[in-house]
């Protein structure tokens, strides 16, 4: 009885989402006037899904993300993390942002360490060992004692990738990483981003313009209405992973997510 | 890599033909030679102060001087900037009366620091901060405040904790311009220094050049400025100038290739 009772309280838990948005909303002032930047949103991300948001230009997908993040307070509604409300910023809900954000004055290596001072419970050696096991997955090993400065553009980036993945966080939220990036390097970095989010099983939320982007890396695209932005749509993708970026499926998906942009985008030029 | 050394054989030729200029002007007797000394005057007079043992208690005790003021008003500069930087109120309540402070000339801080401190050193120390806190402490808030927002932001997703972002973040940040701050804080304060020992003190680089004058011997009054000039050059080259550079390089801030 009571293991069955444990059992079900167990799978319970399972299924309860990661985190949850539950009609969070936020509105600025513009001049006098009270502008929504986003309706009241609502989501459920489970454990080590991949989203991915995605809308035109000021829908407010990036305040969303910031909202997670803890950077801004939604004005309505709330935020939970394992069933805790978020308030603040905070390494278990890591940002990466499109710059890569890597602090000039440190060394790779003591960049990625830099999320691992906060923890007291590792020891030096440790941290040492986490920063370098997370430099490994991203392979970037090789160039732990170089500056940020003296790498390109793509290197940065998966240095940022390590650093936000070796304090551990519960999810990843990513504003677009790659969007300053050359094509080739961005592909390199799909690939990279895969390997490292399914052997880590992280859960992210990808925020980003690019459809294609969006159908190669998702589990879930929530497409957003032009601004005032609220969900419009959710659209599943289920293809197995390591996916390609030119995979005819992944076009095809793309295509379905360009279907649900299109209009908004018609919307926004009138 | 030819510009450098040009640039250097240039200057070289330029401070010759300074030099030249000079001599061949004394050489032509149209000025007195007590009030405009030759360049040989000038030397010679500085290998006798040497030979007197005048010259190195001078820069000793101008030196020992700088160290403590310029110890102390970068202490005063840095909290002082820290404080404007990170508090928008601090910066409105200290920044025009360090703006202020910094219109007065260092010589006009003298009588105020022989009526506090009498004739001891502490009213060159005075001297001293007064001249170099205000630029100390502008450069360290402006550094401060042009910190890329990013950084800050890493810093925050990244869990450091908010006791840990001014020694951690914010300071390394800031580095570059402090460093700019600090080099002309050391130029201020020698400026301060300088100035402070012509009134009042019985050794010193600026005692020496008062001396000349009440001896009515223009060339020890030329030969303490040059030598002034180059110390305080030798300084901010060596000294100052190598360590901005070398945050500016390692920070990415300057092309190394």
């Amino acid at each position: 009885m009571e293991t069955e009772q444990a059992a079900q309280v167990r799978e319970q838990q399972d299924r309860k989402p990661k985190l949850v948005i539950r009609q969070a909303s936020k509105t600025f002032l513009s001049g006098k006037k009270e502008m929504h930047a986003l309706l009241p949103v609502s989501l459920e991300i489970a454990e080590g899904e991949f989203w991915i948001l995605t809308g035109p230009s000021g829908c407010g997908k990036s305040t969303l993300l910031n909202m997670v993040a803890g950077f801004i307070e939604p004005d309505g509604g709330e935020i939970l993390l394992d069933g805790k409300r978020v308030s603040g910023p905070d390494s278990e809900r890591m940002m990466m942002f499109q710059e890569h954000a890597l602090f000039p004055w440190l060394t790779v290596l003591d960049n990625v360490l830099f999320g691992l001072e906060w923890k007291p419970s590792l020891s030096a050696k440790e941290r040492v060992e986490t920063a370098r096991f997370y430099l490994d997955m991203t392979g970037m090993t090789r160039f732990e004692n170089a500056m940020p400065h003296e790498l390109s553009g793509g290197m940065k980036q998966r240095v940022a990738l390590a650093r936000a993945l070796a304090p551990n966080p519960s999810v990843i939220l990513m504003d677009e990483p790659f969007a300053s990036l050359d094509a080739l390097t961005r592909e390199r970095l799909y690939e990279h981003t895969q390997a490292v989010v399914s052997k880590t099983k992280k859960t992210v939320i990808f925020v980003t313009h690019n459809v294609r982007e969006a159908a190669c890396l998702g589990d879930r695209v929530a497409v957003f209405t032009a601004r005032p932005g609220k969900i419009k749509s959710e659209i599943a993708v289920p293809l197995p992973r390591p996916r390609s970026f030119y995979d005819p499926e992944v076009s095809r998906y793309a295509g379905k997510i360009l279907d649900e942009l299109k209009s908004e985008l018609e919307k926004e030029s009138v | 890599m030819k510009k450098p050394r040009l640039h250097w054989f240039t200057a070289i030729l330029f401070y010759l033909s300074l030099l030249a200029i000079w001599q061949t002007v004394c050489a032509s007797g149209q000025v007195p030679p007590y009030l405009f000394p030759s360049p040989r005057q000038v030397f010679e007079r500085i290998m006798e102060l040497a030979h007197d043992d005048m010259l190195w208690p001078a820069f000793h005790s101008t030196m020992g001087r700088m160290l403590v003021g310029f110890a102390l008003s970068l202490f005063l500069g840095l909290v002082a900037g820290l404080c404007m930087g990170i508090s928008p109120l601090a910066n409105a309540c200290f920044r025009s009366l360090l703006l202020g402070l910094q219109t007065l000339p260092s010589a006009a801080w003298m009588p105020i620091a022989l009526l506090l401190f009498g004739l001891s050193d502490g009213g060159i120390y005075f001297v001293i901060v007064m001249s170099s806190v205000g630029g100390i402490a502008t450069s360290v808030a402006d550094g401060i405040a042009n910190i890329p927002p990013i950084y800050l932001r890493a810093a925050r997703t990244l869990g450091t904790p908010g006791y840990a972002m001014g020694w951690k973040v914010i300071l390394p940040a800031a580095l570059p311009s402090i460093a700019t701050g600090v080099k002309l804080g050391w130029t201020l304060g020698w400026h301060g220094a300088v100035s402070a020992e012509l009134i009042k003190s019985s050794v010193g680089l600026g005692f020496l050049l008062y001396m000349g004058r009440e001896l009515n011997d223009a060339s020890q009054v030329v030969a303490v400025m040059i030598l002034t000039i180059l110390i305080g050059l030798a300084l901010d080259r060596l000294v100052f100038g190598s360590m901005e550079q070398w945050i500016r390089r390692r920070w990415g801030l300057v092309e190394t290739r």
